[in-house]
């Protein structure tokens, strides 16, 4: 019998005890090991939970494996992999979850290859409703890699377990459809707060997967990937776990009651949508490229921009469905 | 290649195509044999001899022959295309030629034209070198990282692979060689430049393997590539020039051919498998030539403005092949003291990787990689078309970054994309093309103006240069305006038929705009044009022109 292989799981919450969920069959089978890494306690304490050997670094998790998986925000994927840089190798298939951009809109493939030697990148987007695992329902997602045999292994890892992949090599595009959805959340929860109706916050959300199709085509994104899974098809579900989290945040940004709210400012500044928001209209203008969305965002967080004019005025815009 | 390798490398590639076509699920070998047939008839069209009476002889068989007799024709049709790839082969030749050197290099620029080759060959080949092209020695100036390529091919096998303008690259390479005392390269040369007598001996026999671009089969293009990858596993350093053919527009390569780029992947990948340690090492060598005035650049920039689709992919009329006008391209351009620059880039591994000095394969942060592990599953090296072909696209990326970076910025490339950035500000109301064709309703510009746009372009390419984004020639580095914008027009003035730029009294214009506009685009991709408000003239991946404002 070959020899189990090993998997790496960095990171903790939902997204750890996901990927723990995912590999469980293949675990029970005696197809693979799991080892895991996270920085708190808490997050240990999910890896061994789940049924991983806890290392004590994350070189030592990710050496020999052949898959890694991080279950990190897009805003700590750089740190994540400069602590495993020196166990990484060009062999392993590594993926990710992220919803979010790095400094200088650096997308989480990006970042992972600027910190490492890592190529062969997995994005998982699309719904990923990780409520539905837990109720024994099936996850769907979509799963992005320039790599096939980075799609197999994925495939391989997961084996057994209840998900429905939905391929494709488009990895740019699926993960500006997960950067910009959860700005378009936050913007929900902003206009929700400040007092504006639904159709308006459902319009914020076409605004922010049509912000990604044009940021994507000059980016060489595929057209169809923002019609697919991990566009419309995040659109509609769009019940994302993390994504909850924006629409709160936005949603007490918006009403002004912020404090109240239980959200420590650090957090809300460190939020894949906040640093997505920021760093996507300074990337915009330097290319200058249109994003009024991304702008209008950045213009409340940063500017104090009045948040109902703001986004009254962004709606009053053309749509611009053909626009580039 | 030496004589000795030569019928194991060509019986090597024979099988491995017949392997691979034969092998391949869904082909049929008489749908394989007629392709070949109708493609090499259709080429052939009107001519008669023997190659027309080989393809006539396979037409009238491949109806009825049976399996054993197909596979035998695929033999032959690859065994012929590979024979004349590999070309003629004299080793006598080729040590004498690699220790003579200088003189033979002389020679090379002398071959294009031959009664000049006939003066000058006794007194080269007694040693003398050739006295008709004095200060080429002191025209090609080769830099960047000369002696990171001399460690690495003691270490493994050179995969250089170079800007391309003009005909005159493939001499300016071996020239470059030779002076850092490498010996020649392979490369696969367009078959045109095998029709000068003199100059074909030479090249097939410095290495040049023949490539045929009138050739649309697809099996040719097969045995070409695993031809140029054979002699990768066999440890021969390779010269492709990957832009494919030479830049029409005049402007940096963006998007490049990766069919032949792949054959470094695959190559090491081969070896791997092979367990040749001694030739497991393969390095992509970006490299960049830089001249102040293009040979062909008139034939060139009018093939690229011909209407789109009309252009030509192999120009067999150019410039090039006009031996008057190759002596004087050379003599105005010595005679101005004008440099060539050959710049060796930052060396790469087959998977994008940069190397250090010693070899080795470095991540983004400087740690040493095991660049075999790439090409692994499971502990074994495995091949992996799709695999191969996005690290082929990477390196293809990387490529042409380094391109950018390493390309050296002269004083006609400066000065024209001046001129012609303020003929469009003058004219917002004509689109490029018509700019370039009719001329706008102003045609000429201030020596002031003009000065005033070099010094706006001159901070930005100083400060980028600064960062490490471009090179520039000594001149553009540290001259005024003023210097920079005679010493262009001074070699606009030269060579051309008309100058692309030419001055009277305090106005300059553009007696061909074309030429303006191809020594122009050197500068496409640097984003100039923005700070005034312009769009690119080309397209991002600088093969057509930009569809925006112009």
């Amino acid at each position: 019998m070959a020899q189990p292989r090993r998997i790496a799981i960095l990171g903790g919450g939902r997204l750890a005890y996901g990927a723990l969920g995912m590999v469980r069959p293949g675990v029970r089978a005696g197809t693979h090991v799991v080892v895991g890494w996270g920085r708190s306690a808490d997050a240990r304490r999910v890896l061994e939970e789940g049924g991983a050997t806890v290392a004590a670094n994350a070189a030592e998790a990710v050496a020999d494996a052949a898959v890694v998986i991080l279950c990190v925000p897009a805003p700590s994927l750089a740190e994540l992999t400069g602590l495993a840089a020196s166990a990484a190798s060009g062999d392993q298939v590594v993926v990710h979850a992220a919803r979010g951009v790095g400094a200088g809109f650096a997308l989480p493939h990006e970042i992972l290859r600027a910190g490492s030697c890592w190529k062969k990148i997995v994005a998982l987007g699309g719904p990923l409703y990780l409520d539905d695992a837990g109720s024994g329902r099936a996850l769907n997602a979509a799963i992005a890699s320039r790599f096939d045999e980075a799609i197999d292994a994925v495939r391989a890892v997961v084996r057994g377990a209840p998900l429905r992949l939905s391929s494709t090599h488009d990895i740019v595009g699926v993960e500006l459809c997960g950067a910009l959805s959860n700005v378009g959340h936050l913007a929900a929860g902003l206009a929700a707060g400040a007092g504006l109706g639904e159709t308006d916050q459902g319009l914020l959300h076409v605004r922010a997967l049509l912000e990604a199709g044009r940021l994507g085509r000059a980016m060489g994104a595929e057209r169809a990937t923002f019609s697919g899974l991990a566009g419309v098809g995040d659109l509609i579900p769009r019940r994302v776990s993390s994504q909850r989290r924006h629409r709160d945040v936005g949603h007490a940004l918006g009403a002004g009651t912020l404090a109240d709210s239980g959200h420590d400012d650090a957090a809300v500044t460190a939020l894949e949508g906040v640093v997505t928001a920021r760093e996507g209209a300074r990337f915009a203008i330097r290319h200058g490229w249109s994003a009024p969305l991304l702008s209008a965002v950045q213009r409340i967080l940063d500017d104090g921009a009045p948040v109902a004019p703001t986004l009254q005025a962004l709606l009053e815009t053309e749509l611009g469905l053909q626009a580039a | 290649m030496r004589a000795a390798d030569k019928e194991r490398i060509l019986t090597d590639v024979v099988a491995r195509v017949v392997e691979e076509q034969t092998g391949r699920p869904g082909v049929q070998l008489d749908e394989l044999v007629a392709d070949s047939v109708f493609h090499e008839l259709r080429r052939l069209k009107g001519e008669g001899g023997d190659e027309v009476a080989f393809w006539q002889g396979l037409k009238r068989e491949v109806g009825h022959a049976s399996a054993r007799e197909l596979q035998s024709m695929v033999r032959r049709i690859t065994r012929r295309y590979a024979e004349e790839i590999c070309g003629r082969f004299d080793e006598r030749v080729y040590d004498a030629v690699t220790r003579a050197g200088e003189p033979v290099m002389g020679l090379l620029l002398n071959a294009i034209s031959p009664r000049r080759l006939v003066e000058g060959l006794p007194h080269a080949l007694g040693g003398g070198g050739l006295p008709a092209l004095p200060g080429v020695d002191q025209s090609i100036v080769v830099q960047g990282a000369v002696s990171t390529l001399h460690r690495l091919r003691e270490r493994g096998t050179i995969l250089l692979v170079p800007t391309h303008v003009s005909h005159m690259d493939s001499i300016a390479v071996g020239w470059a060689l030779w002076k850092m005392g490498l010996p020649p390269f392979l490369y696969g040369a367009g078959l045109n430049l095998f029709s000068n007598p003199v100059l074909g001996f030479f090249m097939r026999n410095l290495g040049a393997y023949t490539v045929d671009r009138r050739k649309t089969d697809p099996l040719y293009k097969t045995v070409l590539k695993a031809y140029a990858q054979a002699t990768l596993e066999n440890g021969y350093d390779n010269i492709f020039f990957p832009g494919g053919t030479r830049s029409r527009a005049g402007a940096l390569e963006r998007k490049l051919k990766l069919g032949l780029l792949g054959t470094g992947v695959a190559a090491y990948t081969h070896n791997l498998q092979q367990r040749k340690p001694q030739r497991e090492r393969l390095y992509i060598v970006p490299a960049t030539l830089s001249f102040q005035l293009v040979l062909e650049a008139e034939t060139l920039i009018d093939d690229f403005l011909q209407e789109q689709g009309k252009s030509r992919y192999i120009i067999t009329d150019d410039e090039a092949t006009k031996p008057k006008r190759v002596v004087d391209f050379f003599s105005q351009l010595f005679s101005l003291d004008s440099k060539i620059y050959f710049t060796v880039g930052q060396p790469l591994d087959p998977f994008g990787n940069r190397v250090n000095d010693d070899g080795e394969s470095l991540d983004p942060g400087g740690r040493a990689i095991d660049p075999a592990r790439y090409v692994m599953r499971d502990g074994e090296v495995v091949v992996d078309a799709q695999r191969d072909a996005e690290f082929t696209r990477e390196v293809g990326e990387r490529v042409s970054e380094a391109y950018a970076r390493d390309t050296v910025i002269q004083t006609t490339h400066l000065v024209g994309h001046a001129g012609l950035l303020l003929l469009r500000l003058k004219n917002p109301q004509t689109d490029l093309i018509r700019l370039l064709r009719a001329g706008g309703r102003v045609d000429d510009v201030s020596l002031r103006e003009l000065y005033a746009e070099v010094d706006r372009e001159l901070v930005e390419l100083r400060g980028l240069a600064a960062r490490g984004g471009v090179r520039l020639a000594p001149l553009v580095e540290t001259g005024s305006a003023d210097d920079i914008v005679a010493d262009a027009l001074r070699h606009f003035a030269c060579y051309h038929t008309q100058p692309a730029l030419q001055r009277r009294g305090d106005r300059v214009s553009s007696p061909d705009r074309g030429l303006l506009f191809y020594y122009s685009n050197r500068l496409e991709g640097f984003r100039l044009e923005r700070g005034v408000g312009l769009t690119p003239a080309l397209a991002p991946d600088h093969r057509t022109l930009s569809t925006g404002r112009s």
